[in-house]
């Protein structure tokens, strides 16, 4: 790794040195690192194939993901039907494929959303200071001092389930873990000279924050959100596990477990293919999330 | 110095915890010796105050800390004397008890009719006491109870052998409502000792009992909520007894053969229950149309598995003046007349409504193939799965669609129908959950509870069963069977279909 690295960067300087004009950025060159980075690699095609899932189950799934027929219940996995079938005669390779568009529109909207609103109350945070701060980061603190998972649960719990109010939990749940990381990022570029060129300028504060210092700190952003969407899928999965998910017949990994749990013994593979479909959709975004990391890692450059 | 100080306090923070831990080994190690039964239940009771309206678990345990007036002899299915030795019926309407000598209590005291007046007119089960005149019974002397009824009642002696336990009035008065449901003191053949709030109840045998003494000297009721993790217990060893196992369960246990399945009908139904006075409801042909569109067979089998039958009627085969459902009664799946019925109520194109059930797991099967059935007439179903609070909360509200629930015939008496499903409006959604009227049935169940001829009163109910089975107020599904599991190295496990299992005299499989 590092001996490629070497070579890489050798590359450039002889670019730049025979005077070619290279186009560099770093997203760029992040993307080119990224690249280098196989499990990040792989774990890329994963996440793309399951989204693609996610889009277009009524394409690729088999059949519905309700198509109940008694007469064909507790089928093992065989050529008909490749992942078997569950207590109520439904194709569980149907089911888990509309079951992605669950768990992913779960990790991704509510990802979004306490991006959003933790982005705006870090960076709010960061930019003013004082007490400002102060306040919003003890408030973050508070919401922090619970256990997210816990939090989810009761917020669940509350309003009841359904997939609205499933996103609703997860995202406000995970929105002080948001708000420090772009806090901190902000307070890093407060200082940088081209902020007070901005304002030297004369751009008024929400510009300053929009347009210059976030694009500035989005690299962390980036990464604590990808690594956030395994989390969401996690504590979505839980969450419909504990029946306070979406609710049935609609397929989500978690409450796919969750109703064949009393089969274990009888028909395991009942459990083992939704439990695989959690285990690798998180391990692609954790595995993707530390190749930004180190992609996106401004000191790896030197 | 301070690294020092640091080292030195995380060693005496793991000593401490190791310490902490000992004694919790040292009491798990206690537990296992051999005169002790350990009993896994499904849930936490919610209190053990015998004579207050509850949830299924609180039965379980205090079944085994109280006895009643009478009880229903398993065997010939008749009523026995319990705490009262006999009785007589003076006139119609007043009744002579006469109540055990020299039965202590578990708190030393001695039980007495004043004891006995004192457990009836602060029983809180909506459905037991519409005929009888509580205020205007009273106590002839210390051992004689006079019990008044409003007109005649020939139920009356069946009524007080199901949810009537004997508390002790003193110990009630002393502790109140409150602290007597955490402390019971009762009769029966084991007291209370402790209650570990979501771990245990643990019961022990109570030597000045009146009647044979308990085999085993303790009995623990364990809450295991999960069926998996219960049944394994029962495997494992851990428990002796596992109550309400499910279908998948039982399939696995028989095959380990050290379990036995102890199965037996019950009086139970599981039913879905339809709010009566909202639309679509309101219309009898709607829930008509529901009936036909379902293969109740096939679901059955898919969510009950052995331990339940399909159900023709509200009333299942065990109850004593139980009519089978003959000709146009007997539904059967017939998808085109669904279809016909529900155009003719003017949905044709079906409607949008909500169906409640809790987390049993045989309960939400059903509700998921429910929705997938009636989706075929264009009914969208959003299903509510909520815990048993919540959905007794709901159910009183009265605002709700549809539910999937059960119903128990408690003493195998059909006069528990009258003040179950009549049409008084205070009883809707309080015992009538479907507040269901019907001017027709109030005028059976009114003529069968003053019924003295045993023929004529089966005839009645075999006209109301056949009602609800025409107008499905709500919509039998399955007949529940009780599914216990106990140690093949163990026996004596009562089977009362009306009762809750007493475990006092479950004992070893003599060898020989």
């Amino acid at each position: 790794m590092a001996k490629i690295q070497t070579e890489y960067t050798l590359k450039q300087e002889k670019r730049r040195s025979s005077g070619k004009r290279v186009k560099s950025s770093p997203w760029r060159d992040a993307w080119k690192r990224l690249s280098r980075n196989k499990s990040a690699m792989v774990s890329l095609a994963i996440i793309i194939f399951f989204v693609i899932l996610a889009i277009f189950p009524q394409y690729i799934a088999p059949e519905g993901y309700d198509n109940q027929n008694y007469s064909r219940a507790f089928i093992f996995p065989c050529k008909e039907f490749p992942l078997g079938t569950d207590q109520f005669g439904r194709d569980m390779l149907s089911r888990l494929i509309w079951g992605t568009r669950m768990s992913i529109t779960v990790g991704v909207v509510s990802v979004l959303a306490s991006l959003v609103l933790g982005g705006v109350i870090g960076a709010i945070a960061g930019f003013y200071g004082g007490r400002v701060d102060n306040i919003l980061m003890r408030i973050m603190d508070i919401i922090l001092a619970i256990p997210s998972m816990l939090l989810a649960i009761a917020i669940a719990a509350a309003l009841g389930g359904s997939l609205m109010n499933l996103m609703l939990a997860i995202s406000i749940s995970s929105i002080p873990s948001y708000a420090r990381v772009v806090r901190g990022s902000v307070m890093t570029v407060k200082g940088v000279d081209f902020v007070e060129a901005t304002r030297a300028v004369g751009a008024s504060n929400s510009r300053l924050i929009f347009r210059h210092m976030l694009p500035n700190a989005l690299a962390p952003i980036i990464v604590q959100a990808t690594l956030g969407i395994a989390s969401a899928i996690i504590c979505a999965c839980g969450l419909s596990y504990l029946g306070m998910g979406i609710q049935p017949p609609t397929p989500e990994w978690g409450s796919m477990l969750s109703s064949a749990r009393q089969y274990i013994r009888n028909y395991p593979y009942l459990v083992i293919y939704p439990g695989l479909a959690i285990m690798i959709s998180v391990a692609a975004f954790n595995l993707f999330g530390d190749g930004l990391r180190d992609a996106l890692d401004p000191r790896m450059k030197r | 110095m301070k690294n020092a100080t640091i080292k030195a306090l995380t060693l005496l923070l793991a000593l401490a915890l190791l310490l902490a831990s000992l004694p919790a080994a040292i009491a798990e190690g206690a537990t296992a010796i051999e005169d002790t039964l350990v009993v896994g239940i499904n849930a936490e009771p919610t209190h053990l105050a015998g004579i207050l309206q509850g949830v299924d678990p609180n039965g379980k345990v205090s079944a085994n800390i109280y006895n009643k007036l009478v009880t229903l002899d398993t065997e010939t299915n008749e009523i026995v004397p319990d705490l009262a030795e006999s009785w007589e019926m003076v006139d119609d309407t007043t009744w002579k008890f006469h109540i055990r000598e020299g039965v202590k209590f578990h708190n030393g005291e001695t039980l007495t009719a004043e004891d006995c007046l004192f457990s009836i007119q602060n029983n809180s089960y909506a459905w037991m006491w519409g005929a009888i005149d509580r205020e205007n019974s009273y106590c002839e002397d210390d051992l004689t109870l006079v019990v008044k009824t409003y007109e005649a009642y020939p139920a009356l002696v069946n009524m007080l052998s199901s949810e009537c336990p004997i508390v002790c009035k003193s110990a009630w008065e002393e502790m109140g409502e409150d602290g007597f449901s955490r402390n019971p003191v009762g009769t029966g053949p084991y007291k209370f000792v402790e209650w570990i709030a979501g771990d245990s109840v643990t019961l022990e045998r109570f030597d000045d009992f009146w009647g044979e003494p308990a085999y085993y000297k303790n009995l623990v009721f364990r809450f295991i909520v999960d069926d998996t993790t219960r049944s394994l217990s029962l495997e494992n060893g851990e428990i002796d007894i596992a109550q309400d196992l499910p279908d998948s369960q039982v399939q696995y246990l028989e095959m380990t053969g050290t379990v036995d399945i102890i199965s037996y009908p019950s009086l139970s139904v599981d039913y879905i229950g339809f709010n009566c006075q909202k639309a679509p409801f309101n219309d009898a042909r709607v829930r008509q149309a529901l009936r036909y569109a379902l293969d109740l067979e096939g679901m059955v089998n898919i969510a009950y598995g052995s331990t339940a039958t399909v159900a023709d009627g509200i009333c299942s085969p065990t109850f004593v003046d139980y009519k089978p459902a003959e000709g146009e009664y007997a539904y059967t799946y017939d998808l085109e007349k669904a279809k016909e019925l529900l155009a003719e109520a003017g949905y044709p194109d079906g409607f949008t409504c909500q169906l409640m059930v809790t987390s049993k797991q045989s309960r939400v099967d059903m509700v998921e193939m429910l929705q997938n059935a009636w989706s075929q007439l264009g009914i969208t179903i959003e299903t509510y799965v909520t815990e048993i609070g919540n959905y007794y909360d709901i159910m009183g509200s009265g605002d709700f669609d549809m539910f999937y629930g059960g119903w128990v015939l408690l003493a195998n008496e059909g006069d528990l129908m009258h003040d179950t499903f009549y049409s008084t409006e205070s009883l809707w959604y309080n015992t009538n959950y479907t507040a269901y009227v019907n001017p027709e049935f109030d005028a059976l169940v009114d003529a069968a509870r003053v019924e003295e001829d045993a023929a004529v009163r089966a005839d009645y109910y075999g006209q109301v069963q056949d009602l609800i089975r025409a107008e499905l107020p709500f919509i039998p599904c399955a007949w529940v069977n009780k599914v216990n599991g106990i140690k093949s190295t163990l026996t004596g496990m009562e089977t009362d279909p009306s009762n809750y299992p007493l475990l006092a005299y479950v004992h070893p499989v003599a060898e020989d």
